[in-house]
């Protein structure tokens, strides 16, 4: 029998603020242990949580970003169960009254086979809540280490319909989400240091059926490509304990990306009774009015729009206009660098090309390069002028500016790097290239005209890259038909 | 007079005028409590160095504001003893419980901030219930306190430690917290005084909650007029509570003289019937007529609602004090079993030990009551009951301007003598509606029956703490019921 | 509702309470009060009644997210029952 699979995803997602949602501890990542914590993320007695404001603006931001309802009135609700980096042996969370619900994301994405598909996913509620600390159990044998820096950061807690039919499209949606949420300016969704975790819920039926299996939770996975693993496994699986004559089991599993396989955690009978009830220390949230308009006025320009812009606006194809859009700090540069006169055409091939390589082989971000859009702008632009040829431009010049933060006309004057289209010199390099490969240029007089590739190659090279390449293959040519 | 029976703004005056300092009153304090004390069991902990420091400071202060020509707070250098739910920096805060009786607070509860800011002396940290569960101070890890007007009795509970000490006069003044009578009832049983606020008039940031949604902290004190002064001390807006008032609350001290002309006073008749000893009934009876003679009128009222508020409370508090209770476990602070192989050993071998059999209890009817498919039946129920408590108390303080019952059912019963867990429950019958409507409620004596206290209780509108006060301070004008000293502490009549 | 041993087992697994087997009987009988009181709210139609989840009037009561503030970290784990390295432990938790 042929097994659809039916994927809804529940994302957590660590807002940027600065300080804890219910403290004044900061959130910063990274930090030695326990040196962001104080009674109340702590749990101490007596002390109790006040809600963070910008943590409630975030959320509502995500909502807005992601078309959701604004409930008119939220409240927190503890959720009640006992692990040893939960210090107050209740997360702060909400159950029955989130604050926003409702909404929907597409997104483009290629299905297994490569073929083009827009993903249609329904957002059922987006929450908000407080993230647990940290466990360390390698360390030393017979004790498990707690580090409650990260209790307390606020999260948001995206819930979707089990709309997702494949591993792409989850992959892909978790990718447009991010894109979203940086965007947005609420998470800086840095999946490596977990700001950004995914758990999927997944079950299979036959093909064309409309009922839902049992399906099984996978937690934390904390990559997209661990998504799309994890997800393409737990299919298998299923399907193989189905085809065995078997029955899926309501549990929980994890997912070990290293060896490729999910792992029982418990089932559902171990499951905690969570023992919901709204937090009495905290009153309710009401944002209406004046505040959520505030809130949506601030709402940035989100990639979709801004996608669709770059097309009409820059005249871009919609490969480049999406690889630009897919980060908030690379458009920005981009836009920043046009702004100042660049190409956008052009801008847009230096960004896709070598500075997202080196941005990503140097791990460097695009909101922090040691150069500016003006710089990029200006580089570009003497390209377009005939000052420094794309080769160098895209070489020495651009890694320079990557190196020290050099301005371009500077490294082009220091490193002598202005491209040669002086006649003279340029029928020289020409004559030396001819004296040097007889042979070739034998071959080009004999009528293998293909061979001037070669011999400008050599041009090229004899020039260090900086002859002007139209003029240089004129003289090339009149010099082998002398 | 002697030094220990004089009302705490007498005291306060002397230490002004200069006719008494701060350090001598807090001493004269430390030696009766050191006298009186291991036959009452109100202390859970003094700290001399504490006391004596806090003393200096303030008279250093007060003899700084004085040379400025500066206004000196209204209790400046008064001692005041508190339960020891409230947290204070660098002194231990125990709960009167096993699992906290080596935790210290690196922080001060806003309330005790602020008696400092005031320039006030702690005195001690008071027994009580464990964790302010119980009406009768005997649920203390650490023994139980026992009542200045008969060592046999119990002081009621949970703030008896507190209530014991003002009634013997080891104390002029002490905070309490009230859940659902905690300040009140043993005020009642003590012959003394207490207020418990507002729900949201005073921060309860630092009082080791018990049920968030109920809790208050208050004065206890000889005389309406002391817990006036104490009640302004403490409350007010605080950052660090988000559920505190933000309001200006109206002056209680400084009109609390005005006369009752007019007062209408209604008496629940929920309260006044079956179930109330009629010694207690007579006693409330004949304080409401001295009322009339003061010009208030006083007429029935009927709030069928109260009828429901008991099992309501048992509900809302146990739920709450349930999760509030969980972070007991071991990891962070405080009591942890030895020997743990693994994680869940150690947290069913702590919270076991830790707890005494009252917390567990309660713990467990909180968790039944939130269970998945119980909590429709329970929990929300009780909050919709709490809706109904509420409007049943505004539609009667619609009419009338405060309401009047008995504090307790019963006087003070005999230690060991309340077994069973029902027959406990209702020593607060009189007092948990209060809590749940978050309504101001003071309790002061009425009468003795059989040489033990009769309470009665005055009940408010929101922030309406001034004329219950008033009502309170009038009465204690024509009447001596707060002013007998037991016999234990010696001295008789003050 | 009647409650059963089995139940109090059960309620006491969840709170993290070890129930012994001596003290099983006692603890149900109690709870049997406590329910019953609780019970009598059960046989009242109140489904008219909004609940009430908080009495105070308010909504809104935040805090700016403002300059982080530090706690020393030998204060956070002055309390501690165990702490090695900076962190509080517990026997090794295993999932
Ligand atoms: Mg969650
Ligand atoms: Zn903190």
């Amino acid at each position: 029998m042929k097994y659809e699979m039916v994927i809804g995803l529940e994302i957590h997602a660590e807002l940027n603020t600065r300080t804890k949602i219910f403290c004044s501890c900061s959130t910063q990542f990274g930090a030695e242990p326990n040196t962001h914590v104080c009674p109340i993320c702590l749990a101490m007695p007596g002390t109790l949580p006040v809600l963070n404001r910008q943590a409630v603006e975030k959320c509502v931001t995500a909502g807005l970003a992601l078309g959701c309802d604004i409930a008119p009135e939220a409240h927190m609700d503890r959720k009640n169960y006992f692990y040893p980096d939960l210090p107050k042996a209740y997360q702060i969370s909400q159950l029955f009254r989130p604050l926003c619900t409702g909404g929907t994301l597409e997104f483009e994405y290629e299905d297994e086979s490569g073929q083009a598909r827009i993903g249609r996913v329904r957002i059922n509620r987006i929450h908000l809540e407080e993230d647990a600390g940290k466990s360390i159990h390698d360390l030393y044998g017979a004790s498990t280490l707690l580090d409650f820096n990260r209790g307390g950061v606020p999260l948001i807690e995206i819930v979707t319909e089990p709309d997702i039919r494949s591993p792409e499209e989850a992959g892909a949606f978790v990718d447009r989400l991010r894109s979203i949420l940086r965007y947005a300016g609420v998470s800086d969704c840095q999946m490596q240091e977990g700001s950004l975790r995914a758990d999927i819920n997944l079950s299979i039926r036959p093909a064309g059926s409309d009922t839902l299996g049992t399906r099984t939770e996978m937690k934390n996975l904390n990559s997209i490509r661990a998504i799309v693993r994890a997800a393409q496994a737990e299919f298998l699986r299923q399907t193989e304990v189905l085809e065995d004559g078997g029955v899926i089991v309501q549990e929980t599993r994890r997912w070990d990306d290293a060896k490729g396989r999910s792992l029982r955690m418990r089932t559902k009978e171990e499951a905690n009774d969570y023992r919901y009830f709204p937090d009495p220390d905290l009153l309710p949230i009401r944002v209406d009015g004046d505040w959520l308009r505030a809130i949506r006025d601030a709402l940035p320009e989100l990639p979709g729009s801004k996608r669709r812009r770059y097309v009409a606006d820059y005249g871009l194809p919609e490969y480049d206009a999406g690889i630009l859009t897919s980060d908030p700090a690379i458009s920005a540069f981009f836009e920043d660098a046009v702004a100042c006169g660049g190409d956008a055409k052009a801008v847009s091939n230096f960004i896709m090309g070598d500075m997202m390589r080196i941005v990503r082989e140097r791990e460097l971000d695009f909101a922090a390069l040691p150069f500016s859009p003006a710089d990029l702008a200006t580089l570009v632009n003497r390209v377009a002028e005939g000052v420094v040829s794309i080769s160098v431009a895209k070489g020495a010049v651009l890694n320079q500016m990557f190196e020290a933060g050099e301005r371009p006309d500077a490294v082009i004057e220091r490193m002598g790097l202005r491209q040669v289209s002086d006649e003279d010199t340029l029928r020289a390099i020409a004559r030396d290239v001819i004296r040097d490969n007889p042979g070739v240029a034998q071959e080009y007089r004999d009528g293998k005209t293909k061979v001037l590739g070669f011999l400008m190659g050599q041009v090229m090279k004899k020039s260090r890259g900086k002859a002007q390449p139209a003029a240089a293959s004129q003289l090339l040519k009149e010099e082998l038909e002398k | 007079m002697k030094l220990f029976t004089m009302p705490a703004l007498m005291l306060a005056r002397k230490i002004h005028e200069g006719s008494l300092t701060a350090p001598e009153v807090a001493e004269a304090f430390l030696g009766r409590v050191k006298e009186l004390d291991p036959k009452i069991g109100a202390f859970l902990l003094t700290d001399r160095a504490w006391t004596l420091e806090a003393a200096e400071r303030a008279q250093r202060r007060i003899d700084a504001l004085k040379a400025e020509g500066k206004p000196v707070p209204p209790l400046a250098g008064v001692p005041v003893a508190l339960k020891d739910n409230l947290c204070t920096r660098g002194v231990a805060t125990t709960c009167a419980s096993r699992m906290l009786e080596n935790f210290t607070p690196p922080y001060d509860a806003t309330a005790v901030e602020r008696l400092f800011e005031s320039l006030m002396v702690p005195l001690g940290k008071c027994n009580m219930d464990e964790f302010a569960m119980g009406s009768s101070t005997e649920y203390s890890a650490f023994g139980p306190t026992r009542n200045p007007w008969d060592p046999s009795r119990v002081p009621g509970g949970s703030s008896g430690g507190s209530a014991a000490a003002v009634a013997a006069r080891m104390a002029p003044l002490a905070l309490g917290t009230d859940t659902g009578g905690s300040i009140r009832q043993p005020a009642s049983f003590c012959g003394v005084t207490g207020l418990k606020p507002t729900y949201g008039a005073v921060s309860r940031f630092g009082a080791v909650a018990y049920a968030s949604s109920l809790d208050q902290i208050g004065p206890i004190g000889r005389t309406a007029a002391d817990c006036a002064a104490l009640f302004e001390v403490v409350r007010g807006r605080d950052e660090r509570d988000a559920t505190s008032a933000d309001i200006d609350q109206p002056a209680c001290l400084r009109d609390i003289g005005a006369p009752l002309d007019g007062m209408k006073i209604g008496v629940p008749s929920q309260y006044m019937g079956e179930g109330i000893a009629p010694a207690v009934r007579q006693a409330v009876e004949a304080a409401l007529s001295r009322f009339r003679e003061l010009g208030c009128s006083v007429t029935e009222v009927s709030i069928p609602a109260l009828d429901y508020a008991l099992p309501a409370y048992y509900i809302l508090s146990c739920a709450e004090a349930g999760s509030n209770l969980s972070r007991f476990d071991g990891v962070r602070y405080g009591y942890r079993a030895q020997g743990a192989g693994d994680i869940d050993e150690l947290y069913l071998r702590t919270r076991s030990e830790g707890f005494g059999a009252e917390v567990k209890r309660r713990i467990l009817l909180g968790t039944y009551v939130l269970c998945a498919g119980y909590y429709d039946e329970y929990y929300k129920k009780a909050l919709r009951m709490r809706s109904l408590v509420k409007a049943g108390y505004e539609k009667a303080l619609g009419s009338a301007d405060i309401l009047m019952t008995p504090t307790a059912p019963i006087p003070a019963f005999g230690i060991g003598e309340k077994v069973d867990e029902l027959s406990m429950c209702m020593a607060d019958i009189c007092t948990v509606s209060v809590n749940i409507a978050g309504l101001p409620a003071i309790s002061f004596p009425c009468g003795f029956t059989d040489g033990l206290p009769v309470g009665l209780q005055a009940i408010g509108r929101p922030f309406g703490e001034a004329a219950l006060l008033r009502a309170a301070h009038a009465y204690q004008q024509i009447t001596d019921w707060h002013v007998r000293v037991p016999a234990l502490s010696e001295g008789g009549r003050a | 509702m009647s409650v059963t041993p089995e139940q109090v087992k059960k309620l006491a697994h969840l709170a993290r309470l070890e129930i012994r087997d001596d003290e099983l009987a006692a603890m149900t009988r109690d709870m049997e009060q406590l329910v019953a009181l609780a019970d009598r709210l059960t046989a009242l139609d109140l489904s008219q009644t909004p609940p009430m989840d908080h009495v105070l009037p308010r909504a809104n009561v935040l805090r700016d997210d403002a300059e982080p503030v530090e706690f020393p970290r030998e204060q956070a784990l002055s309390g501690a029952p165990e702490a090695v390295d900076g962190c509080f432990t517990v026997p090794r938790v295993v999932e």
